[in-house]
């Protein structure tokens, strides 16, 4: 089963299963650390680790500097909203550990040679709607981070952007991949603008989006020229959620996950939302709750009502269930 | 299938995907008032917005 918990490598990479390499064999390694780097540092090795990713993307088109298809090696908490580049394509930004926990400030951890994990946190006093992260071009990957939006929910962690334009002017996030990473809070987190295609999110926990207008998953109808289409939402887990996925899209793949009802003391809402979408997999999913709800609807649960979607088998407490529960 | 560019859709594609939008941006709606109960139930009793429920396989 595409769970994903153990990695393989080749020629020294690490591939993910369902997923492939995690950066090109021809990679740059950049390193990044914000608790012990330093911007004027050459962010070229863990010892010459830069302190912010603003510092890291200004190597960007410089001689030598950081290209398409590099790594990104961040640890310690970072408090930045940054854009991509434009023209940068095919970055993977990986943190140490598959364990992403707090690196929350530690005196003795600090004497020990810093901080192993990552958190990419909102900065103290955020832009509002504004993401954490914006890419803007083809082939991103996000590992083993997490990410944090804000307090007052008006940050969300990873927005993915497409626009209309063409040539050199493009901007375009299709074949994003986020894998291994933790969502913690925030408006939402992971966000399509504009209709990217193909995008693969995989092992990831999306938890305390917890409000009416928060979304672990979601895109913004009407935006921009893509259908949303060929996503793969595979084995990841939803805790705390108002809404785990609200997404209008195109044959979007549904697989392996858990949908917690209740969780954290939040009681879910949307767990399944597929309004406006069309040939839909919904399959193998764990739904954490009973089908039915009180002789009501169970309105947690939305397919498109595509001729050509496909729900089932999906597993509730009661019974494996086709279609839509309790209709 | 839909393509991936909305600018690739035949006329009767686009029609049927600007009707899809259509929904999605109107569920949101209800969705921000705090009223997704009553969507669920108008839903529920439109016959054009729902397909027929299709027998589950028989167990073997």
């Amino acid at each position: 089963m595409p769970r994903f918990e153990s990695l393989v490598y080749s020629a020294g990479v690490p591939v993910v299963p369902g997923a492939g390499q995690l950066w090109q064999p021809w990679a740059k390694h950049w390193w990044v650390d914000a608790n012990q780097g330093a911007d004027g540092n050459s962010g070229k090795s863990p010892t010459k680790a830069r302190a912010t990713l603003d510092a890291i993307f200004d190597l960007a088109g410089t001689s030598g500097g950081l290209s398409s298809g590099d790594v990104i090696h961040m640890r310690g908490r970072f408090r930045e909203q940054i854009t991509t580049p434009a023209g940068l394509f095919d970055i993977t930004m990986i943190g140490p550990s598959d364990i992403t926990r707090h690196p929350d400030s530690h005196a003795a951890l600090e004497t020990y040679g810093g901080q192993k994990s990552v958190r990419w946190d909102a900065p103290a006093s955020p832009t509002a709607s504004t993401p954490l992260v914006k890419v803007q071009q083809q082939g991103w990957k996000f590992v083993n981070i997490l990410f944090t939006g804000d307090e007052d929910d008006s940050v969300g962690c990873i927005q993915l952007y497409r626009d209309a334009a063409s040539g050199d002017s493009e901007r375009d996030a299709s074949h994003a991949q986020i894998i291994g990473c933790r969502f913690q809070g925030g408006l939402y987190g992971i966000q399509d603008s504009g209709g990217c295609a193909r995008v693969k999110i995989y092992n990831n926990e999306f938890l305390t989006f917890s409000v009416s207008d928060n979304d672990a998953i979601t895109n913004v109808t009407g935006a921009g020229v893509g259908t949303v289409w060929g996503w793969e939402i595979i084995g990841n887990k939803f805790f705390a959620n108002y809404s785990d996925i609200d997404l209008a899209s195109t044959g979007t793949i549904i697989k392996f996950n858990d949908f917690y009802r209740v969780s954290l003391g939040v009681t879910n809402t949307i767990a399944i939302d597929m309004t406006g979408s069309t040939e839909e997999v919904v399959s193998k999913n764990w739904m954490h709750s009973d089908s039915a709800l009180s002789s009501s609807i169970n309105a947690r649960f939305t397919d498109s009502a595509s001729t050509t979607a496909y729900w089932g088998p999906n597993y509730y407490s009661d019974k494996e269930e086709y279609l839509e529960p309790a209709e | 299938m839909f393509p991936e560019k909305i600018a690739d859709m035949t006329p009767e594609q686009k029609a049927e995907w600007d009707k899809l939008q259509e929904q999605a941006r109107i569920r949101r709606e209800y969705r921000a008032a705090g009223k997704l109960d009553e969507w669920e139930k108008k839903r529920h009793e439109s016959p054009p917005l729902k397909k027929p429920k299709d027998p589950a396989p028989a167990e073997v």
